[in-house]
């Protein structure tokens, strides 16, 4: 710990006093010029003898020094137009730039050279930008727009399937992914099981995805990082964006609330599957319900021209019911208010309170008997970051964040029959950490980013903590009062990457990553639902560890229309969980005495080449990769493939303009199946057949593939139209491929010698149509 | 109210596009495992020990019975009972019944190896009555008319921690789907427990037989994972054995009652 701090001290020293004479400092925002919209990780490069170069942060701020002279300074970001600005440096200013939107369709986007090669130069590995232009000409499922569909068509991360809103990222579980709106965790991020994602891509500025190399200021989960960002909303002129499609519609709306000073978002999202459902036969169970909305609210204010506020928030709820007979509703709301503030120049500070909440209720009528299910995780959370552009070539980055939990856990009621509720006990938890990470170009060639979370998670109080023994009994159970600790654990991650540029156009980069999770999602069952349940370390559950290991080799071309990189990983993972045979997962008290510990480790080469500019764009993936558990009391003890083992994944993406009107899009994946535990013979007990299983997870669901393709037709360009419209027509699942949902074994009927493999798929074609309108 | 039902409800409101198909899959066969099923009754039913192989996918349903083992059961009193081998592989003895508050332990001795496993009779649970109702989740989802189905109403004694099972007899048949419940939910109350039906689907003028069972927390582990297999929506794999030595099966020492219903 010392060394480590003597080594940012001195890291610092020598950055900092490397240059002697009077460095000024030029900071600002970089906005979209139509809108007002902040840009993130627009690039600036001030022409220099040697050029410096940096990156607008999260908030569109970005800070350079330079000493006194007059520059060139160029500004970039992909789809816009790079602005060019003489700059005469005699004192330290604020400068605001505004870009112009470059109109997509066929235009060649003239890019920055600084820019085009920053996957080269940049020491972050494992990190994905979405663009969401591009982004939204993805096929995807009913015409819906779907940033978490989009993030599987990239190496290393891979949808649990369809129907499964689970996300394996470098063969982590589905609960390993942190994932943020406005800086607020998102819990549960799908809608109907899986079929949609949460996140209404019209409210969406911008997506980054970590899968290795996380810097220090995230951390809570081992396998990734989705940071989403929402729109800060139009500041110039009151804009409305809508969709009507075949299963859902949405609506935008943006307005400057002072013009240049601050401006608002709000977008809705609704479906409407229970239309379709009207249309099957009645069964006289009553009214079928099934839907969900969104609602996404932003609203920005600059208080001053160092203070900016932020309050934003998202509400999404998900309603099904059959009658009287079955009713469950589940959602997430957050909400997020943060103030900026930049100190002098070049330390711009982000203060965030969040509160997050994820929550579902069941219903249930059988009988006389009426049940129903509640069930909460709640989160405050309240965070400080610093961002200090020391010199162009040091910038460090520091804070801390402290979250409360509240975890209910789904205690079930039943109110009619006479049974009384058992307790599920409320379970709370404070999770805090401090982080600091110093990003520096040591030379022309090799640049370093390094840092250290130090995070600790304190059980709290009031409840019982029982210890079990290995029959699921009770060895003993202690009392705490309300805020007294049960347990604390306290754990370091450092953080390390690093790149060196060969040349201009290739580099290698290594990283290692150590991080640490908290929070468990316990389910055993084989698909995933929203009354899975979230529980925090606790005395018998210890916090889940991976060390992550990676090198990679990056290129790209002289003219940087493609981009190849090539990464490899090894994960270990400690105290991973794993579920006890027939274990109880639901509404039950002792539900740590039905878990498992273990060891898991990952590893893989993920290739991606990348086609950037032309009128064919779109991206060809593969991913070759091993995802192993060791858990004491399966399989012998011996190394199993976990569920998310896919050997190999393909994927191809193309987008292409055709002309001025038309675009059409193409995606193509392959999966190796998941790894299953498929009957190797059968017995009679109980007086029925039952199949024999040996080992964990040594069989395969048949490969996974699907084509999904779409094409946008932009309206006829009219001047006395006010509004701007286009047609998106989709067809998903294009060759109708019947992959499996599930497989289950039966024997036949009629000759029980014959053993049927069932397997269940849940989409054939899909056609889709949406229009959408802008005005 | 499982985590499967709402499953089953939502891809039942997508049964516009879902589709089930029968498909190949090439299945390894595993070497033949011995399979002892254990069972001491309080109502008057013998004490019997079932021994059986493991079969491979192609097996008739009718699976080799093991003959020429030495079983015993003895109680913690001391008494020792002896199960003859009445029928190949069936070991009974009809003067074992069970009483409450008594543990049994099985002893299985078989080619020079012995198995054994314990079980005790805690305390029982009283079956009350039987009742009829529409299920909800049988049949009339996609379409079609609902489904009847039986609900035991029991009185479950105070305190957490108490199991039973039911085994249904249809019209004389015995339908064979595994019923098992903790009292999670209906700890001292008067719940009664809805039983699904498997191939038999119930109508008017069925007389429906009922075992009510109060059985130990391992069987009940055992049999709720055989339970879970069936319903498919798990982690497959073998139930954890209360017998020794890696075995399939189980011993159970429980009470019993029985009732009848006729469907109306």
């Amino acid at each position: 710990m010392r060394h480590f701090f003597l080594f940012i001290f001195l890291a610092l020293s020598t950055a900092s006093f490397a240059q002697d004479k009077q460095l000024l400092t030029i900071s600002g925002t970089v906005k979209d010029a139509a809108t007002g919209e902040t840009l993130i990780g627009a690039s600036i490069v001030l022409t220099d003898v040697k050029p410096k170069s940096t990156f607008t942060n999260a908030y569109g701020f970005y800070s350079i020094n330079a000493i006194e002279g007059t520059y060139k300074m160029s500004v970039s970001f992909i789809g816009y137009v790079t602005d060019t600005i003489t700059i005469v440096m005699d004192k330290s200013q604020q400068l605001l730039i505004g870009l112009q939107f470059k109109q997509a369709q066929l235009a060649t986007v003239i890019i920055s050279s600084k820019r085009k090669n920053e996957n080269i130069s940049r020491p972050i590995m494992g990190v994905d930008k979405l663009n969401m232009t591009e982004m939204n000409k993805i096929p995807v499922i009913f015409g819906e727009k779907d940033i978490l569909k989009a993030i599987q068509l990239m190496p290393g991360y891979k949808g649990a399937g369809e129907g499964n809103s689970g996300l394996n990222v470098r063969g982590g579980g589905t609960d390993q992914n942190l994932i943020l709106l406005d800086e607020a965790p998102v819990y549960n991020a799908s809608h109907l099981l899986g079929f949609f994602s949460t996140f209404n891509s019209d409210a969406i500025k911008d997506v980054s995805v970590y899968k290795g190399g996380m810097p220090a200021q995230y951390g809570g989960r081992l396998s990734s990082v989705i940071d989403v960002k929402m729109k800060d909303g139009n500041q110039k002129k009151l804009s409305i964006e809508g969709g009507l499609g075949t299963i859902a519609s949405r609506i935008n709306v943006s307005a400057p609330i002072v013009k240049d000073k601050g401006s608002f978002i709000i977008s809705a999202r609704r479906t409407y599957a229970d239309v379709y459902l009207s249309l099957l036969k009645d069964t006289g169970q009553g009214k079928k319900i099934l839907y969900f909305y969104d609602l996404n609210l932003k609203a920005n204010y600059k208080v001053s021209k160092k203070d900016r506020v932020f309050l934003s928030g998202y509400f999404g709820r998900d309603d099904l019911g059959l009658g009287k007979e079955f009713s469950t509703d589940w959602g997430n709301k957050t909400a997020t208010l943060r103030w900026n503030h930049v100190f002098g120049n070049s330390l711009f500070s982000n203060t965030s309170l969040v509160y997050s909440n994820f929550d579902y209720k069941i219903g249930a009528r059988v009988g006389i008997a009426k049940f129903s299910v509640v069930s909460k995780v709640e989160d405050f959370n309240i965070k400080q970051d610093f961002d200090w552009n020391i010199t162009n070539k040091s910038k460090l980055r520091f804070g801390g964040n402290f979250i409360n939990h509240t975890i209910a856990p789904g205690a079930v009621t039943e109110a009619n029959a006479g049974g009384i509720a058992k307790p599920v006990q409320t379970r709370y938890s404070q999770e805090s950490a401090l982080y600091v990470s110093h990003e520096w170009k040591t030379s022309d060639k090799i640049e370093i980013v390094y840092g250290l979370r130090v995070s600790n998670l304190a059980v709290k109080g009031a409840g019982n903590f029982n210890t079990y023994d290995k029959s699921r009994n009770i060895i003993s159970t202690t009392g705490y009062a309300k805020g007294k600790t049960v347990i604390s654990y306290f754990n370091l991650e450092p953080r390390f990457s690093a790149s060196y540029k060969l040349n201009e156009l290739t580099s290698i980069k290594a990283s290692y990553n150590r991080n640490v999770q908290n929070l468990h999602l316990i389910t055993n069952a084989t698909t995933s639902s929203p009354t899975d349940v979230w529980l925090p370390s606790s005395n018998n559950i210890r916090p889940e560890i991976a060390d992550q290991y990676a090198i990679g080799f990056y290129k790209n071309s002289k003219e940087g229309m493609f981009e190849f990189t090539t990464e490899v990983y090894y994960k270990a993972l400690q105290n991973q969980i794993d579920y006890r045979n027939a274990a109880v997962i639901f509404g039950n008290d002792n539900v740590e005495s039905e878990l498992l510990y273990g060891a898991g480790r990952a590893y893989g080469l993920e290739l991606m080449m990348r086609k950037k500019t032309g009128r064919l764009t779109g991206w060809v993936g593969y991913t070759l990769s091993k995802a192993q558990k060791k858990i004491d009391g399966i399989n012998n003890g011996n190394y199993f493939n976990a569920r998310q083992d896919r050997t190999h994944d393909i994927s191809i993406v193309g987008m292409y303009d055709v002309n001025k009107r038309w675009s059409v899009s193409a995606t193509w994946v392959y999966t190796t199946g998941s790894a299953v535990t498929f009957p190797t013979g059968k017995y009679e007990v109980n007086g029925q057949t039952v199949f024999l299983y040996s080992d964990r997870n040594d069989s395969r669901f048949p490969a996974y593939h699907q084509l999904d393709l779409a094409a946008t037709l932009e309206a006829r360009k009219n001047k006395n139209r006010r509004y701007q419209s286009s047609w998106t027509f989709g067809l998903y699942n294009a060759y109708g491929r019947q992959n499996a949902y599930t497989i289950n074994f039966r024997e036949n009927k009629d000759d029980p010698s014959k053993t049927e493999a069932v397997r269940t798929s849940l989409f054939s074609i899909i056609p889709s149509a949406t229009w959408n309108f802008k005005f | 109210m499982k985590h499967s039902a709402i499953i089953i409800v939502i891809l039942s409101l997508f049964t516009f596009s879902s589709c089930e198909k029968i498909i190949n899959i090439d299945l390894k066969n595993a070497a033949a495992r011995l399979v002892i099923e254990g069972m001491v009754d309080d109502s008057g039913s013998p004490a019997k020990v079932t021994i059986s192989k493991s079969g491979v996918f192609s097996t008739n349903s009718n699976y080799p019975k093991v003959s020429g083992a030495v079983v015993k059961i003895t109680d913690n009193l001391g008494n020792v009972f002896s199960l003859q081998e009445t029928t190949t592989g069936i070991y009974t003895n009809t003067a074992l019944k069970g009483v409450i508050g008594r543990t049994y332990h099985l002893s299985v001795l078989l080619e020079g190896k012995t198995y054994t496993a314990s079980s005790t009779i805690t305390r029982k649970a009283v079956l009350d009555s039987l009742v009829v109702d529409n299920n909800p989740f049988g049949g009339g989802i996609g379409g079609g008319d609902a489904e009847k189905w039986i609900g035991v109403s029991y009185t479950d004694p105070v305190g957490y921690g108490d199991n039973i099972q039911v085994v249904q007899t249809i019209n004389g048949k015995e339908d064979r789907i595994t019923h098992v419940a903790d009292d999670f939910y209906s700890d001292g109350g008067r719940a009664p427990f809805f039983l699904t039906t498997g191939k038999i689907k119930l109508k008017v003028g069925d007389t429906v037989a009922i075992a009510f069972r109060f059985i130990d927390k391992y069987v009940y582990h055992y049999l709720l994972g055989i339970q879970n297999l069936a319903d498919g929506n798990t982690i497959p794999e073998n139930p954890e054995s209360n017998i020794s030595g890696n075995v399939l099966g189980f011993f159970s020492a429980h009470t019993s009652q029985n009732k009848e219903i006729i469907v109306r």
